[in-house]
């Protein structure tokens, strides 16, 4: 379980207070303005922002003053998640192992990672000339393989087109399912996710300003 | 006829400037031969000049590269504070402000009389004398080097996407797996192109090896021009080292062309790394960051102090406004870095108004060639050689005394004009290339095009171009220590012909001056002008 309770951070003059409690094998999707506040929520919790009061709790256990690579966190942005020069074997492998020497087990795993997410034959493939859709699945083989049980999602999938994201929601799915993982994801379109995610939360001004159910929200849009 | 005036500006441009080339050529080939040429090969003195030109370049270079990556790579974490935000501004001002302050701020630290002598004098009993020959020549590139360095790698580290930090840093990367699979991809290029320009920069160190080389033992090929020309008389050897020169000069030319074709070099002001949270509670890195970072302090904060303590010791108004000498360097020193930083502008902009249309409209790319060459040809002919060619070809028929300022003049517009052209031309380009369709549609054309419109979307690359021209110009020791006079000194002559006598209160009030008129300038065209609106 996460629990934020009242965590506050100045960024210039924007100032934010989150409170949030998400179950385990949740999936939260975060929905606001632009400049609401929704990235910063996730970079308070991966650590890339410490806070200045309030706590964050994984499973009872206060990350506060945690080091990002201590939280059992990993994250998923919208570009730029790829190593460029390393090929996509070596993206995903480290993260297993940053060094990227891997003993026969952890080869094993970063095989077994590259054939569930059908990327097998572009394993010593060049980061450039994968398509949009494929690099998104090597950042997300990288964070299935780091077995981190918490996943921030920042907007990872509004640059594909229309089709490849509802394909990418479902990969998510029966990721989530499988591994039994929390997500948090920040929406470009929201309702494209309403049939995946438990519930939104729409943040306003730097807080949490309700909790909406998915069908709650899909007879507001409509 | 009307169809083809855009290509005058550039074409009269390009003559103006091949004229004062011509002229200066024509002079150093009515004095070589082929003997001559044989003479070069021989002559074991001009050997061991090549020698010792290329030697110390690429010492220099390996040493600036070395200090400047590790200080990269640590300062980059505390670029956020502004301490260290100074610190990098006081540092690139020491690599765009004249070589001679630098060098008296090398000085006034390691000198006989510096600072770090007296140290030794008050713990041993006996003065450090080490600042004039090879370990001065090092100590000043790696003084003025180390910045542009430390400038060139933290630009590089500023094109990491802010996401790749993270995913490095969630992914528990080491120190030296940061630098394996981040930093290093990401600086490597630019190590290289870095180290070309350091090169060059050291192998025509007019002004460092003058001052610090301390005789002719240390000397590189332009220095050892200016003794054949100045001390020796012997007009033979000057044309000897003028050809190799040319020819070593011409690869050189050709070697930062080929690196630095679309590089863009930025203040540090413009620099606004992203890196999150790197800094670390760890005791082992912090002791290596402070260490680090005093290095960095040792090698090109602590001469700036010397130097700035220095100055503020001559403070005295009285005694400037006595100082006649000082106050006609100063008057010379505007009149001609001005006029030379104007006309080299104006040049450029000449060039460019026809490279534009060559390129964009016509696409003729041989002739845009050519014109670009026109304007970078200075660069395989060192300042000093032009003077020479010019001093031999005029001799005979002007007054050499009454036509120095002009000469001083042109030679000053011609060196700074490829960087006039590099620094204007992107923006130009750009901007002629986004509103040529506005520009057809709406039928403007003609000089209030260049004057109502395309100069004014170019005012920050004006001013920053404008600036570095005439602060380069004022800069200049090579050519105005061959045509000046008592009469017609800069400030920098000013300042060598004291340093030479041993009047370091004079030498100190002309670095002042300098310091403030460069300054100025240069803060004026980023502050003020350089805002783009």
């Amino acid at each position: 379980m996460i629990e934020i309770q009242n965590i506050s951070v100045k960024l210039d003059d924007f100032k934010t207070d989150y409170s949030l409690y998400v179950d385990n094998g949740e999936w939260i999707g975060i929905i606001g303005q632009s400049g609401s506040g929704k990235s910063t929520l996730l970079n308070l919790i991966a650590g890339f922002i410490y806070a200045d009061t309030g706590s964050i709790r994984i499973n009872s256990m206060e990350i506060n003053s945690m080091h990002p690579s201590e939280r059992p966190v990993s994250c998923l942005f919208q570009e730029n998640n790829l190593f460029p020069h390393l090929s996509v074997y070596e993206n995903i492998a480290i993260g297993i192992s940053p060094s990227l020497k891997l003993n026969a087990s952890e080869k094993k795993q970063v095989q077994d990672t590259l054939n569930y997410l059908n990327l097998s034959d572009k394993s010593n493939s060049d980061i450039g000339i994968l398509s949009g859709g494929e690099r998104q699945r090597v950042a997300i083989g990288r964070i299935v393989l780091s077995n981190k049980k918490i996943l921030l999602l920042d907007e990872p999938f509004s640059q594909l087109d229309p089709n490849l994201r509802i394909e990418m929601l479902n990969l998510m799915r029966k990721i989530r399912d499988e591994k039994q993982l929390t997500i948090i994801m920040v929406l470009h379109t929201p309702v494209e996710a309403v049939s995946y995610v438990d519930r939104f939360i729409q943040i306003k001004n730097g807080r949490i300003n309700r909790n909406i159910k998915p069908a709650e929200y899909s007879l507001e849009i409509s | 006829m009307r169809k083809y005036n855009w290509l005058i500006p550039g074409l009269l441009a390009s003559f103006l400037i091949l004229v004062i080339i011509i002229v200066s050529l024509f002079g150093i080939i009515k004095y070589s031969s082929f003997k001559l040429i044989l003479e070069i090969i021989n002559d074991r003195y001009i050997q061991s000049i090549i020698y010792f030109t290329i030697y110390q370049s690429l010492i220099s270079c390996f040493l600036s590269i070395l200090i400047a990556l590790p200080l990269a790579l640590t300062i980059q974490k505390y670029v956020k504070y502004r301490l260290v935000k100074i610190v990098l501004s006081l540092a690139w001002l020491s690599f765009i402000s004249p070589v001679i302050i630098g060098v008296f701020a090398i000085i006034k630290l390691h000198g006989i009389s510096g600072w770090i002598s007296g140290v030794s004098l008050f713990v041993t009993g006996e003065k450090l004398e080490y600042i004039y020959g090879f370990n001065g020549i090092l100590i000043a590139h790696i003084f003025f080097n180390v910045p542009f360095a430390l400038r060139m790698i933290l630009g590089s580290l500023n094109t990491i996407p802010n996401e790749l930090w993270r995913v490095a840093i969630q992914n528990n990367l080491n120190r030296w797996q940061l630098f394996k699979i981040l930093e290093w991809p990401a600086i490597r290029n630019n190590i290289l192109i870095t180290s070309a320009i350091i090169f060059c920069l050291c192998f025509t160190s007019f002004v460092v090896v003058l001052i610090l080389g301390g005789g002719p033992k240390y000397s590189i090929i332009e220095v050892a021009i200016y003794y054949a020309l100045k001390i020796e008389f012997n007009i033979d050897r000057a044309v000897a080292l003028g050809i190799t020169q040319i020819a070593l000069a011409s690869f050189l030319a050709l070697l930062i062309l080929s690196f630095t074709k679309n590089y863009r070099i930025e203040p540090y002001t413009k620099i606004n790394l992203k890196i999150p949270n790197l800094q670390s509670n760890n005791y082992k890195i912090l002791t290596y960051d402070i260490f680090i970072i005093l290095v960095g302090i040792a090698v090109f904060l602590l001469p700036i102090i010397a130097l700035i303590v220095s100055c503020l010791k001559v403070i005295n108004f009285y005694s400037l406004i006595g100082n006649t000498g000082l106050l006609n360097s100063l008057y010379w020193t505007i009149i001609l870095g001005f006029s030379s930083g104007i006309l080299s502008v104006l040049l450029s902009i000449m060039l460019l108004m026809t490279l534009k249309i060559l390129i964009l409209k016509y696409k003729i790319k041989w002739l845009a060639v050519m014109i670009e060459l026109s304007g970078n040809l200075i660069l395989i002919l060192p300042p000093i050689l032009l003077a020479t060619g010019i001093f031999l070809s005029l001799r005979n028929i002007f007054n050499i005394q009454q036509i120095a300022p002009y000469v001083i003049i042109g030679i000053n517009c011609l060196t700074t004009i490829p960087f006039s052209i590099r620094i204007l031309g992107s923006d130009y380009i750009r901007i002629s290339s986004i509103y040529s369709r506005l520009f057809d549609a709406y039928n403007i054309k003609g000089l209030s095009r260049i004057l109502k419109y395309e100069i004014p979307m170019m005012r920050s690359s004006i001013a920053t171009s404008l600036a570095i021209s005439v602060t380069l110009s004022m800069g200049d020791l090579g050519v105005i220590s061959l045509f000046g006079s008592t009469d017609i000194r800069t400030l920098p002559l000013y300042i060598y012909q004291s340093l030479g006598s041993y009047r370091m209160d004079n030498a100190a009030e002309g670095i002042l001056l300098l310091l403030i008129l460069t300054t100025s300038i240069i803060f004026i065209a980023e502050q003020i002008f350089g805002e783009k609106k």
